[in-house]
């Protein structure tokens, strides 16, 4: 299922400025020193057949450009959608090829997003021979280029093309532009069409349950809350208030009418749902990183859950002093998550001072509470004494460095209930 | 069939066509073989289903079968030294390896380094001969080639999305994603649309090349490189030399040689099916006893105080003009009386490394098709070129049938003593013909029919025993041999009774085309008969040179007659085919381009003159060139010099920009989410900067002991310092304290030891 999550994409530019561009790979600088060749050993020679051989691959050379140029020409390709995506789930995006040319087909295009790590094996041989200018990349990046390839486009024709790609962690997504290539019909030279279209997406990380029931803990009002201060249509008495129309007669209150000579009616206070303040205790210390990110999958985890059980949750994290207020409803879910997947552990905010547990989460009367997630092990000296507070540790398989190569242990393997 | 399944099967084609190309120009029928089978195993082993999964040996069998090809190339090529045999050993080498390729087949790029592989294998096959059954092969591999590297390009596309699946359904860990990928446009239209790309690009490139191929001009450049790109030409084994004596067999090599076409000066074709030509080729008239060769004592000397060489540098009839005998121009002879002349047009497959020149009858004129330098000798009217042609030079040959005004022979001095004289005299004497000048005829048509009736024929040549004449030991005691033989026993008996008559070296042609109108030639009709010059007028002493074929008929018409049948049928065909193909395709040249265009253009128009004018400019400039170097340019001369240097400076800027776009990109992805970058000061920017210089730079995003996890595997050292360091930025950091005088030395202590670790080597990337 994919979690929801934000979409920041622009709307789709009305004028798009493209740019093409000719790549001439190794395979044409190959072919073009060999037709080289031919052309000296058959001037040299005199050889007919070898005059042949080199007329015949300078038409195939020139063949190349005008066919793929002709089909490049023609073509029109359109982000049309981008699809949210939580951690370890598959993005897609979806293209739209129009193909405007009415006599030339296209062939062979492959649509490619710009500014993400190449596959492997698919880097240009000069940024392997200059390694050094090239940054060391150690972080697995979220993404690996979305791409996909379409076959053919016929004259006039509109297909729609479908790019998946697994988001390896969570993050910020950021998408430039794409690339339109083609190396048809020989292979010898690629060219590109740059479409710049900015979008953007955030991967929220992965939804890991708990054992924790977030409208649970420890209230001895028990699961279903207390009575809030409005009224409404909950158990508990409010007020009286005078009689009007449409008012059931189950709700008026006899005695007091009596004695008040006219009718009152009995108000019960509007059920007040449970409040929860989900806690992220997270180091961003090294040997840590593994646990961080474990703890957020678990905050994750607790805020579907809340949402599912009709809870108000709100979301603290002192490292990054992120606060996220109470409420509940889809939208306030997908906000949540958005932040979560934005947290950036290795970010500071240049305000310094000492990371403290949240004041607000401590507060909020008997119908709140408050789970803290502690990232590898227990902090007890971050967390105040209280009943309302359940501290939940998040760890990880020792060792892990990297979260998109070595897979965190489920929720129900990690995360242990502390207290 | 699916995509993989005609990818795979136009592959296999490629590479037997390119293979079975270069092994017919090679004449390597066991490495046909091989090739086929092999190609043929792999295509049945990956057909259907299996179009996706090509057979594959294991990387060590592989390893090994690469390494056995080298070797055998290695061992060819040290035995070898020739540019042929370069191109020979290069092109097997390539064939093996294009076998091996298809046992590994592993990703759409080992498709295309098979492609690329037929590629150099068909240009090796070009390189190699350029015979009809190779163009043939060229001409259906060239259209396979090119739709195989047009749908390589969808194939490669299919498989990239497949890899990609199968990534991402691992990353995943969705078995599903894999079936979920978006399927290919399938159906007739895209393939029509394929195939309809396919064409107009085989006819654009078809069309352009043709046009390279008619419009380059030849002879510009031509030798400036050595024997680059020069095939073997193909020799024919006729040698002047009449050399008795030898062991072995006669060989009946079917190779034609050359297409000799007969007509009257009107233009009317001559010749049909039994009619036989003798083409003369050379002339012998002495004969060396202690080398038992027949030679030619006029070649190369001037007798008489008159040259006997004239030489054709230009390419224009030439007509020969002998002591008393011009002008024969008009066809004509001294007396005006009109001379019967035949118009002989040769066309030579294959030259001969004598550069024999051949006719029917002693010439009048001769026209070569290009700029030659010939010797033609009067005396006897033979002829050679000393320019090494190679094949497909066509000239044509006025000769005069009733020639009677020839040269004045020169007096036998041989044989006049010996076994052969007396059996020569002997037998004339049994006939009851006496010997003189009128009866010049009858003595020799009576030799001939002795030889002819009482030696046998046959192709097993035996050497004499030590000491003994070869023709004596033919006359005497063995009695059986060829042609030469029984020239050579006919030229000494003649000579014997001092009648002038030489050994005649060349060709019989017997196998008439009706289809071209042509006789083929082939080495097999190699052949050697002989001239008496027969004296018409006592009283002058002239006369006129005589043919005489001393071999028994009716051995020479069942060794040279064609064959008959179907299979002749065919073979005319075939022939006639093969004909065009050498002289439209192989034997292009600038006369042909010529005459094209003058046909075309006009010869005398302003735009002919002008292309003359400019070719002759560009060939008259390479010649100086080639004679002396230094008058190239000095930028030519350093241009393919500053053009790598040129690409050496284009790589290095595009990987350097490549590296700085990278970075920007990532910068501006932060910056779109409203991220401030993070400033380090301090001891953490001193660490952030030595690690910048190490080559390592830390990304913005990864903290710094996550950093130090993923220096460990280049420097342990390093790591374990830039944890401490982390740890106590860590410390300062969140904690919200700043850090003491102590702290902070030995924190600066810290950076310095990572400093000094990240010079160690290896650290670097």
């Amino acid at each position: 299922m994919a979690s929801p999550a934000a979409h920041l994409s622009d709307p789709t530019p009305r004028r798009v400025r493209v740019r093409r561009r000719y790549h001439f790979g190794r395979g044409g600088l190959l072919y073009v020193a060999i037709t080289m060749l031919v052309a000296v050993g058959a001037f040299n020679s005199q050889n007919n057949l070898l005059y042949w051989t080199f007329g015949f691959a300078l038409a195939l050379l020139l063949a190349s450009g005008v066919i793929s140029g002709a089909m490049l020409m023609g073509v029109r390709v359109e982000r049309a959608w981008i699809s949210a995506a939580s951690e370890g789930e598959m993005l897609l995006i979806r293209y739209q090829v129009r193909n405007i040319n009415r006599l030339v087909p296209a062939f062979a295009l492959t649509i490619a997003e710009e500014g993400f790590e190449e596959p492997v094996g698919k880097r240009p041989w000069y940024m392997r021979l200059f390694q050094a200018a090239h940054p060391a990349t150690i972080l697995e990046p979220i993404l690996i280029t979305p791409r996909t390839f379409v076959a053919h486009v016929g004259a006039g024709e509109t297909v729609f093309a479908e790019a998946r790609t697994v988001a390896r962690h969570r993050g910020a997504v950021s998408f430039s532009g794409f690339v339109v290539t083609t190396s048809f019909p020989f292979g010898l030279m690629r060219k590109s069409l740059h479409v710049p279209h900015h979008a953007a997406s955030v991967v929220t990380p992965r939804v890991v349950q708990t054992e924790v029931d977030p409208a649970g803990g420890s209230s001895r009002h028990g699961s279903l809350g207390g009575s809030s201060r409005r009224s409404g249509r909950g158990e508990e008495f409010f007020a009286l208030r005078e009689y009007s129309q449409g008012d059931s007669p189950r709700d008026i209150a006899w005695r007091a009418s009596a004695k008040r000579g006219s009718l009152l009616v009995r108000q019960f206070a509007a059920p007040s749902p449970r409040r929860v303040w989900i806690v992220l205790h997270l180091r961003a210390h090294p040997g840590f990183t593994a646990a961080d990110e474990q703890a957020i999958r678990v905050g994750a985890g607790l805020a579907q859950a809340a949402e599912r059980r009709g809870v108000e949750y709100g979301l603290a994290v002192p490292l990054t002093r992120l606060l996220v207020h109470r409420r509940r409803g889809a939208g306030h879910l997908s906000r949540l998550m958005t932040d979560l997947g934005l947290l950036d552990l290795g970010a500071d905010d240049g305000r310094g001072g000492r990371i403290a547990f949240p004041q607000q989460a401590t507060g909020g009367g008997t119908n709140s509470s408050c789970i803290t997630v502690h990232a590898g092990t227990l902090d007890l000296a971050f967390v105040p004494a209280s009943e309302t507070i359940t501290n939940i540790v998040a760890s990880a398989p020792a060792g892990t460095v990297r979260p998109a190569e070595q897979p965190i242990a489920t929720a129900r393997e990690g995360a242990t209930l502390a207290a | 069939m699916t995509l993989a399944g005609r990818f795979n099967f136009l592959l296999h084609l490629c590479v037997l066509l390119g293979t079975m190309a270069f092994c017919t120009a090679d004449a390597k029928p066991l490495l046909a073989l091989m090739a086929l089978g092999a190609t043929l195993a792999c295509y049945l082993f990956s057909r259907g289903a299996r179009a996706d999964r090509p057979p594959m040996l294991p990387r060590v069998a592989i390893n090994l079968l690469v390494f056995a090809a080298i070797v055998n190339a290695a061992m060819r090529a040290s035995a070898n030294t020739g540019n042929e045999e370069f191109v020979s050993t290069l092109g097997q080498f390539l064939v093996f390896i294009v076998i091996i390729k298809l046992l590994d087949r592993r990703a759409p790029r080992d498709d295309a380094q098979l492609l690329t592989l037929t590629i150099f294998i068909a240009v090796a096959a070009v390189l190699t001969a350029g015979s009809l059954p190779v163009g043939l092969l060229l001409i259906a591999y060239v259209p396979m080639v090119v739709a195989t590297a047009m749908m390589w390009q969808i194939r490669a596309g299919q498989v990239m999305l497949a890899t990609d699946a199968k990534a991402n359904a691992a990353l995943a860990g969705d078995t599903r994603a894999v079936l979920a990928e978006p399927v290919l446009a399938a159906g007739r239209r895209p393939r029509r649309a394929f195939v309809g790309v396919c064409i107009a690009a085989l006819l654009a490139s078809g069309s352009m090349a043709t046009a390279v191929f008619v419009l380059v001009p030849r002879g510009i450049g031509s030798d400036l490189f050595g024997r680059l790109g020069m095939t073997a030409q193909p020799q024919i084994g006729f040698r002047e030399a009449v050399k008795l004596g030898e062991a072995g067999f006669l060989s009946e090599n079917p190779t034609p040689v050359m297409d000799v076409q007969v007509l009257t000066p009107g233009g009317e074709t001559l010749g049909g099916s039994g009619e036989t030509l003798y083409l003369r080729g050379a002339a012998r008239d002495e004969y060396n006893r202690e080398e038992h060769v027949w030679k030619d004592p006029s070649a190369g000397r001037e007798i008489d105080g008159e040259s006997t060489i004239i030489k054709l540098q230009d390419q224009y009839e030439y007509f020969l003009t002998i002591r008393g005998t011009m002008p024969r121009a008009s066809g004509q002879s001294a007396g005006g009386v009109p001379l019967a002349q035949r118009v002989q047009k040769i066309t030579m497959r294959a030259d001969s490394a004598s550069g024999t020149m051949f006719c029917l009858w002693r010439p009048i004129s001769v026209t070569p098709d290009r700029n030659v330098e010939s010797h033609i000798s009067p005396r006897n009217g033979t002829m050679r070129h000393t320019s090494g042609l190679g094949p497909h030079f066509t000239y044509t040959v006025k000769s005069s049938i009733t020639d009677e005004l020839s040269f004045p022979p020169r007096p036998p001095r041989d044989f006049q003593t010996g076994r052969i004289h007396d059996l020569t005299t002997n037998l004339l004497a049994q006939r009851g013909v006496a010997v003189g000048a009128s009866t010049a005829r009858q003595v020799v048509t009576v030799i001939r029919d002795h030889l002819r009736t009482t030696y046998g024929y046959s192709l097993e040549m035996v050497a004499p025993p030590d000491n003994v004449d070869p023709i004596e030991y033919f006359l005497f005691d063995r009695k059986k041999g060829h042609c030469e033989y029984f020239a050579s026993a006919m030229a000494a008996m003649c000579q014997s009774q001092k009648i002038p008559c030489r050994v005649i070296t060349g060709y019989v042609a017997t196998e008439f085309n009706t289809l071209t109108g042509q006789y083929l030639v082939r080495e097999s009709n190699a052949h050697a008969w002989v001239e008496a010059f027969i004296v018409s007028d006592p009283e002058t002493g002239n006369g006129r040179w005589e043919t005489f074929d001393a071999s028994p008929p009716g051995d020479i018409e069942r060794i040279h007659r064609p064959a008959g049948g179907i299979l002749a049928s065919l073979r005319s065909w075939y022939d006639a085919l093969e004909f065009g193909w050498s002289s439209s395709v192989i034997g292009y040249d600038n006369t042909a381009k010529q005459r094209s265009r003058d046909t075309r253009l006009g010869a005398n128009s302003e735009l002919t003159m002008r292309i003359d004018a400019w070719s002759d400019r560009v060939v008259a400039w390479m010649k100086t060139v080639r004679s002396d170097p230094k008058l190239i340019p000095w930028w030519v001369r350093y241009s393919p010099v500053a053009l790598l240097l040129f690409v050496g400076i284009w790589v290095s800027f595009r990987a350097k920009i490549a590296g700085w776009v990278s970075l920007r990109m990532h910068t501006s992805a932060r910056a779109s989410f409203g991220i401030t970058p993070f400033r380090a000061t301090g001891f953490y920017a001193r660490t952030l900067k030595a690690l910048d210089r190490a080559g390592v730079p830390k990304p913005d995003q990864m903290p710094p002991g996550l950093f130090a996890d993923a220096l460990e595997s280049r420097s342990p050292e390093a790591a374990a310092t830039l944890r401490s360091i982390a740890t106590t930025f860590y410390r300062s950091h969140f904690g919200g304290r700043p850090l003491d005088a102590a702290e902070l030395a030995a924190v600066t202590e810290q950076v310095q030891r990572l400093e000094t670790a990240l010079k160690m080597p290896g650290t670097r990337p």
